[in-house]
């Protein structure tokens, strides 16, 4: 069930129909019948790894918080963590593993076949199984006191919102939400609804069509030129920052009309100057996921400089693999450690005098340089293989040829993503990411009509998955 | 001090959005203000027009629904006279040489309203598309493909053709199950019903997917592409089909080209001329036969009901054997001559001008 379907609509519609008339401790019951059916819909099996997850994090956030012996504490949450990754694993990665050691053992004269497993990817494991986890081990660093009530916690594992695609959120943010009752103040509705008509244009209108520019061009159907891939990577930018913000955006708006308070998993990550400020600012939920859970368990930077970069490093390489059982991923994680590490090289060496120095247009510079380095990072995540990522950077540094197709490209990407770049600019100028609610009536009511018409004409028919759906 | 809109969730989101209703007109009134911009004729014509330029070579439906909505542009500006209007699927476009055709009428033009896998059920449903005049021969060309058991509907077909007066035909010959399975589908409808911009959505994307120009072969995810999907569900589904299912299926098509005819027919008479179409005699199953043969009677029936001209295949005379088959359902060249030959033959005959042809 896709939060741009018409079945989802009819569904949220009946469920907060009923949710406005209950009390809150009726709504959590509801929120988790309701989500084990949104969940279920994809396939009823994938119910019972999500129950062996929320049921294992309950548990043993409940003998973590009981126990007197650190040692047992430290045996209970290494239950959860192995169970956890133990699923993760199992359903994400076996085939990778296998297939990458099957290849290996090829490439040295042993070549031997694994018994093969048809394995189906749950959809939204990655999400929901971070978020259980990070609840286990901030009951663990007693960041938080572990919930006496299974429904509560299983509403907030499986909370329809962002239980397939994020925000992951965290325990001590979402949980107490459902400990008590919710308020819906006019504004709350108001942004919800500002951000459901904001995600699905994002999705519908901008993501959606742009892959019918950039699938053609990854799938070998085009000409290769190096317009061409620029342009196709321009528009894979965007299709995957409105993909996946889109269904964020959706999410903390239904989220909104429920009473709950979701996290911003976004802000405005393509005005980001360097790669530090570009994970401030991108998938938000997931990189202080890392940071907290990963990166400062590994030492962060307390340990000198040397070990931080391995730290970065590492910890960007394990966020690569996150995203999916490919080499791509895992090259496209090792590329972002690099950037952050140079980065902090620079800071280091030079400081930030220089940016300072030219002003507005160091910060352009700036901009510039991170947006194609960011871009260039895309091409590794969205390329099949890594012959066909190399191909497309050749073709970038070598063939200059353009095509009007091309340049058609690149019009209906600008033409769709105008109302989004205009409001980014607004959001960022502001530093407020409700300013499109803030501005007067008039501009609000022709910015919402502008969706609209835009929705209703040039939305992609049919549903599309949402990209981030398959990590 | 507290505000008195903030509320718990129990009271409902109107009350705490008092001027939602407002916004929501506002909101709604520069919408039907675009959706009447793109319904204008200049806009209508320039679009289709941007299509137009826009059609591969593999893009028959997109090619059909271009040349219709042009046709109902133009339709405005006509001084009508008496014309020829072919009716049917795309049996019509490979059966009839329509150039032939208006050479030989001497002075009545003959005008094409075929489209691709257009049944008895989208016949009906685009009938205020078929830009037929009071005064109009109406030749329709009818075989058992279009009346075989198929989803009555199909909205990446049916949007581009969608009027209120269509939905409304089509609705009674739904069974409840259907039209409640079928739920999405009539949303889709209902909104291309109400909206010029959601019924040409998929032709709007079209044109901003390929702005540079039409890379031909790369159609990803265009309006062919989506009705093909919807082509390829069709034959899953009768695969599936029970016989029961099936029979229901088939009398949804029967009922829909028994009001269709009705509708022709009425004030027409004996100038609406249905001729009993053929399929390739190599791909014809006992199955087919069945239909063939329960399409002639009825057709007879409804003949004589409706006082409609009905042309039987022994009344046209003619058989199309293996050799002038280009697939199984559509006519080559030496089966198109033939066709067309009768048809004409026809008219010498019993000319289209005549009170009584």
């Amino acid at each position: 069930m896709l939060f741009n379907s018409l079945t989802f609509l009819v569904f949220f519609l009946v469920v907060l129909t009923i949710y406005y008339r209950l009390r809150w401790r009726a709504q959590n019951v509801l929120i988790l019948l309701s989500s084990c059916l949104f969940y279920g819909w994809w396939d009823y099996r994938f119910l019972i790894l999500m129950a062996v997850s929320v049921t294992t994090d309950f548990f043993t956030g409940l003998a973590i918080a009981n126990s007197k012996n650190p040692v047992q504490k430290k045996w209970f949450l290494a239950v959860s963590i192995v169970i956890n990754l133990g699923i993760l694993g199992f359903f994400k990665y076996f085939n990778f593993f296998v297939h990458s050691l099957e290849r290996l053992l090829d490439s040295v004269g042993l070549p031997f076949l694994f018994p093969g497993l048809n394995i189906v990817l749950p959809v939204g494991i990655s999400f929901y199984t971070f978020q259980s986890m990070s609840y286990s081990i901030d009951v663990y660093r007693s960041q938080i006191r572990p919930t006496r009530r299974y429904v509560e916690y299983a509403a907030f594992v499986s909370f329809f919102p962002q239980l397939v695609a994020g925000p992951i959120e965290r325990a001590s943010h979402l949980l107490p939400q459902f400990q008590g009752p919710r308020r819906v103040s006019r504004e709350r509705i108001q942004q919800g609804l500002w951000l459901i008509l904001w995600g699905l244009y994002k999705k519908v209108v901008v993501a959606d069509n742009l892959s019918a520019i950039v699938d053609p061009v990854f799938g070998w159907h085009e000409p290769l030129t190096g317009w061409m891939v620029l342009i196709a990577l321009y528009a894979f930018a965007m299709q995957i920052y409105c993909d996946f913000s889109g269904y964020s955006d959706m999410a903390k708006g239904l989220a909104g009309c429920m009473g709950f308070d979701l996290m911003h998993n976004f802000r405005i990550p393509y005005l980001a100057r360097n790669p530090q400020m570009f994970w401030k600012r991108w998938h938000v939920s997931l990189s202080t996921w890392l940071r907290d859970y990963l990166y400062i368990s590994m030492g962060g930077n307390r340990m000198g400089r040397a070990k931080t970069y391995r730290n970065l490093f590492l910890t960007m390489l394990i966020g690569g693999l996150w995203h999916g059982a490919a080499w791509t991923f895992v090259c496209w994680g090792a590329y972002q450690g690099v950037l952050l590490i140079v980065h902090r090289a620079w800071v280091e060496w030079r400081g930030t005098a220089l940016r300072s120095a030219w002003g507005l247009p160091g910060k352009i510079i700036h901009w510039v340089i991170m947006f194609h380095a960011i871009c260039l990072g895309w091409l590794l995540f969205r390329a099949d293989s890594m012959f066909q990522a190399w191909l497309f950077i050749k073709t970038l540094a070598t063939d200059f040829s353009g095509s009007a197709r091309a340049s058609g490209h690149f019009m209906a990407m600008v033409l769709l993503c105008l109302p989004l770049w205009l409001v980014d600019c607004a959001q960022e100028k502001s530093g407020d990411l409700d300013a499109p609610l803030r501005v007067p009536v008039a501009l609000k009511v022709l910015l919402i009509a502008i969706l609209a018409i835009m929705i209703i004409g040039l939305g992609n028919t049919g549903t599309k998955q949402f990209i981030y759906f398959q990590f | 001090m507290h505000d008195p809109l903030e509320s718990s969730c129990r009271q409902g989101v109107l009350s705490v959005f008092p001027r939602a209703l407002g916004y929501l007109f506002l909101g709604m009134g520069l919408f039907c203000l675009a959706d009447w911009a793109v319904r204008t004729p200049p806009a209508q014509a320039r679009l289709w027009d941007a299509v137009g330029r826009r059609v591969g070579a593999g893009d028959w439906f997109m090619g059909n629904v271009v040349e219709m909505r042009r046709i109902k542009i133009e339709e405005a500006t006509w001084a009508h006279q008496r014309e020829v209007i072919l009716v049917g699927s795309s049996q019509v476009a490979a059966g009839f040489d329509v150039s032939r055709l208006n050479e030989g009428m001497s002075g009545i033009a003959v005008r094409r309203m075929s489209v691709g896998d257009m049944d008895s059920v989208r016949v009906l449903f685009a009938l205020p598309y078929l830009c037929v005049g009071k005064n109009d021969v109406v030749v329709w060309y009818v075989s058992a493909r279009d009346v075989a058991a198929t989803s009555p509907l199909q909205p990446n077909w049916m949007r581009p053709f969608c009027s209120w007066r269509g939905i409304a035909e089509i609705m009674p010959l739904l069974g409840r199950r259907d039209a409640i399975t079928s739920w999405r589908s009539i949303a889709d409808l209902f909104l291309a019903a109400s909206s010029e911009l959601w019924r040409s959505r998929d032709y709007s994307r079209h044109i901003l997917l390929n702005l540079g120009g039409l890379n031909d072969p790369i159609r990803s995810n265009s309006a062919q592409d989506q009705l093909q999907q919807d082509l390829d569900k069709t034959v899953a589904m009768r695969e599936r089909l029970g016989p029961a299912e099936q029979a229901m299926l088939e009398d949804v098509q029967f009922a829909a080209l028994g009001r269709a005819l009705r509708l022709l027919a009425q004030g027409r008479g004996k100038q609406l001329i249905v001729m009993e179409g053929q399929l390739n005699p190599q791909s014809t199953s006992p199955e087919v036969k069945r239909l063939e043969a329960r399409l002639d009677t009825m057709l007879g029936t409804w003949a004589e009901e409706f006082g409609f001209t009905y042309l039987s295949r022994a009344d046209q005379g003619i058989e199309h054997p293996v050799s002038e088959w280009k697939d199984s359902t559509h006519l080559n060249a030496i089966g198109r001559s033939k066709l067309t030959g009768c048809l004409l033959e026809y008219f010498r005959h019993k000319p289209a001008g005549s009170s009584n042809p």
